[in-house]
């Protein structure tokens, strides 16, 4: 296999004092392939935005390292990191917080192109940002406007556009629907992948919404507590999740459908606090499945077949076929 | 038998900009027993719905509301709770009548324990001593599983995970055995393994005391498990009414098609690649203080016909137990007889 564009390898984030971290993101390891979308998916606590903004080093890691065509970008200076960050770009979950009330599109946009001195010249740029708000289907009339004109689809589409204005190759999107109406998300979705599909982008979807991941992505990283459960290809996770908190995730998720079965409760009690994780597998907690070996030590990632990884000791509950 | 029957309530609001309509000719009922849902993106008027309902909305806002609500209390009587003198309606609020929120960090009181909070409205609609106040708000934190009750009872509210507070909210709520409880996108603020404990502490509950539960939300997911009748409203108006299945099976109206055709989960079909396009409703909701002068709809609806831009259609029954909003259905209705 060809060099990944980006590789995570044993990345950690841990905030708060050093005798009682918190221990946000725990030795986390992925790859994203050029041209891939890699959704990253867990509860509140899970870390997947921390690693999202640890992934583009706009929080600096504990340990580990983020690989960017094999290059460390903990490595790069200043300089170089800021070219680079032109290739690597965001878009947030709140299309209300994430513009400057005080700017006009137009200002926003030209900023981003301005600041990586790309079509350099008055003009060009002008010219640039009509073509960015026609790109994500706004007009080019709506650079002069302010963000509070914009309803939020808009807005979201306005985040996109200026993720887009410096022509990134990767792209890190952090619940960038979760704001939107369901009507609303969908003309996002779909933004997103024309998008990714005619600029070839290579994405890392952060989302709670597992109908969305399975649409979107082509490989998903299941998260709990900062550790990674499961990785699987899309379809093989939502066919047969293997490890049991991917089983408790998808049972728990109700299916817009009333004919299909209704979710139960797998899980009893609350996600711990990440300031007091468990020993051992962070899981064993809620897991109906816990024996005592699971406190001993933390379980490693395992590949189980190829391109499927699972983090349990419990072989044969992971490989006894979900419950109808 | 039914618990509630509303009956053209319509909410207005004044703004600087003009009078909006938040809730305009809404007319649905609930069973008794059963959960009815009202599903709508944000501006539909759900929320608004369930505080005109419950007599919540803030003065400040010069807000007229017209209508009735016809709520069937305990004893068989029948209360119209927009008519109710208001000491009558304190009487029934937070007691046969009560409600949860979204967000129960800010419905809760931060400066006192949850046993207090629990305890001061057992005092107030029941008459009990304080000893009596705290067993029986213990005996309510048990009855929504709360682990470690006993010591709960003393915490705070900012002692506890966003599952445990919508318990506690739940416990208040069910403290003096509603016959209806008021739910307002009770598990939107929570993580799903935790939505779906909720969920079922509030089947069991409402299986055991056979209340009637009224779930305003925007998520489609839980109505199809958790509702058995379902009101859709759109930009301010009921635009489709139906029981559970019959809606998601055949839904009647344009919106409601539209609305569960952009659902991602049935964009894919087992074993056949995914669609390169999910289905998308055009443009947006209409400002409500320039609504459109027909069906609010018509602006992003596939199948508008200048007729929809003339007049705002009837909510007309279309067969048993269902009703929908649209020339569209009319016309069949019309061909059909």
């Amino acid at each position: 296999m060809s060099t990944p564009l980006i590789e995570v390898r044993g990345l950690k984030k841990y905030f708060g004092r050093s005798d009682r971290p918190v221990r946000a993101v725990d030795d986390v390891s992925f790859a994203i392939a050029h041209g891939e979308t890699l959704g990253l998916v867990g509860e509140s606590g899970s870390g997947k935005s921390t690693i999202g903004r640890t992934v583009l080093r706009l929080v600096e890691a504990t340990a580990g390292q983020v690989l960017y065509r094999g290059d460390d970008i903990g490595e790069l200076s200043s300089e170089r990191l800021r070219r680079l960050r032109s290739r690597l770009q965001i878009i947030f979950q709140d299309p209300y917080a994430s513009l400057n009330p005080k700017m006009r599109i137009g200002a926003i946009l030209d900023e981003a192109l301005a600041t990586h001195g790309l079509h350099p010249g008055k003009g060009p740029r002008a010219r640039r940002v009509a073509e960015l708000l026609e790109l994500v289907g706004l007009r080019g009339e709506h650079a002069s406007r302010f963000p509070h004109e914009f309803s939020g689809g808009q807005r979201q589409r306005i985040g996109v556009a200026r993720a887009l204005a410096v022509e990134p190759e990767f792209i890190v999107a952090d619940e960038p629907l979760s704001a939107l109406d369901v009507s609303i998300q969908s003309q996002v979705i779909n933004l997103l992948a024309e998008l990714r599909e005619r600029l070839s982008l290579t994405m890392l979807f952060i989302s709670h919404d597992l109908d969305v991941v399975e649409y979107l992505c082509d490989r998903v990283v299941v998260l709990y507590l900062g550790k990674v459960m499961e990785v699987a290809e899309t379809d093989a996770l939502f066919e047969q999740p293997l490890h049991p908190y991917t089983r408790a995730l998808l049972a728990a998720s109700p299916k817009p459908d009333p004919t299909q079965p209704s979710t139960h409760v797998a899980l009893q009690g609350d996600i711990p606090s990440p300031m007091a994780a468990p020993s051992g597998c962070v899981f064993r907690t809620r897991c109906p499945h816990a024996v005592d070996a699971c406190a001993g030590h933390v379980p490693a990632l395992e590949e189980v077949e190829p391109g499927r990884w699972v983090a349990c000791i419990r072989k044969e509950i992971v490989w006894m076929k979900a419950a109808a | 038998m039914n618990r509630l029957e509303v009956r053209h309530l319509s909410t207005s609001f004044a703004t600087d900009e003009g009078r909006v309509d938040a809730v305009a000719d809404v007319s649905f009922a609930i069973r008794a027993g059963q959960t009815t849902a009202i599903v709508g993106e944000s501006g539909s008027g759900k929320s608004v719905t369930s505080l005109t309902l419950m007599r919540l909305l803030p003065r400040t806002a010069a807000t007229r509301v017209s209508g009735e609500a016809w709520f069937f209390d305990r004893a068989g009587e029948r209360l119209d709770l927009l008519a109710l003198p208001e000491s009558r309606m304190r009487a029934l609020r937070g007691n046969q009548v009560a409600m949860i929120f979204q967000e129960p960090m800010t419905s809760l009181n931060p400066v006192f324990s949850v046993g207090e909070q629990i305890a001061e409205s057992l005092r107030l609609h029941k008459g009990l001593d304080r000893a009596a106040a705290r067993a029986e708000a213990l005996r309510m934190l048990e009855l929504v599983e709360m682990p470690a009750a006993a010591q709960r009872l003393d915490e705070y509210p900012h002692q506890l995970s966003g599952g445990m507070r919508q318990r506690v909210m739940i416990a208040l709520a069910m403290a003096c055995d509603p016959t209806l409880l008021i739910a307002d996108e009770p598990t939107t603020a929570l993580d799903v393994t935790i939505q779906a404990q909720i969920l079922k502490l509030m089947r069991k509950l409402q299986a055991e005391t056979g209340m009637s539960i009224l779930f305003v939300t925007h998520n489609l997911g839980v109505v199809a498990h958790h509702a058995d009748d379902v009101v859709v409203m759109y930009a301010g108006r009921v635009v489709e009414s139906a029981p559970v299945r019959p809606l998601f099976a055949a839904p009647a109206h344009p919106y409601t098609q539209s609305l569960l055709a952009c659902l991602p989960s049935k964009a894919r079909v087992p074993g056949q690649p995914r669609p390169a396009r999910l289905f998308a409703i055009r443009g947006q909701v209409a400002s409500p203080l320039a609504p459109p002068p027909g069906c609010a709809f018509e602006p992003r609806c596939d199948r508008a016909i200048a007729a929809c831009r003339e007049t705002i259609p009837q909510l007309l029954v279309t067969e048993e137990a269902r009703q929908a909003r649209c020339i569209r259905v009319a016309a069949a209705l019309t061909e059909a007889a």
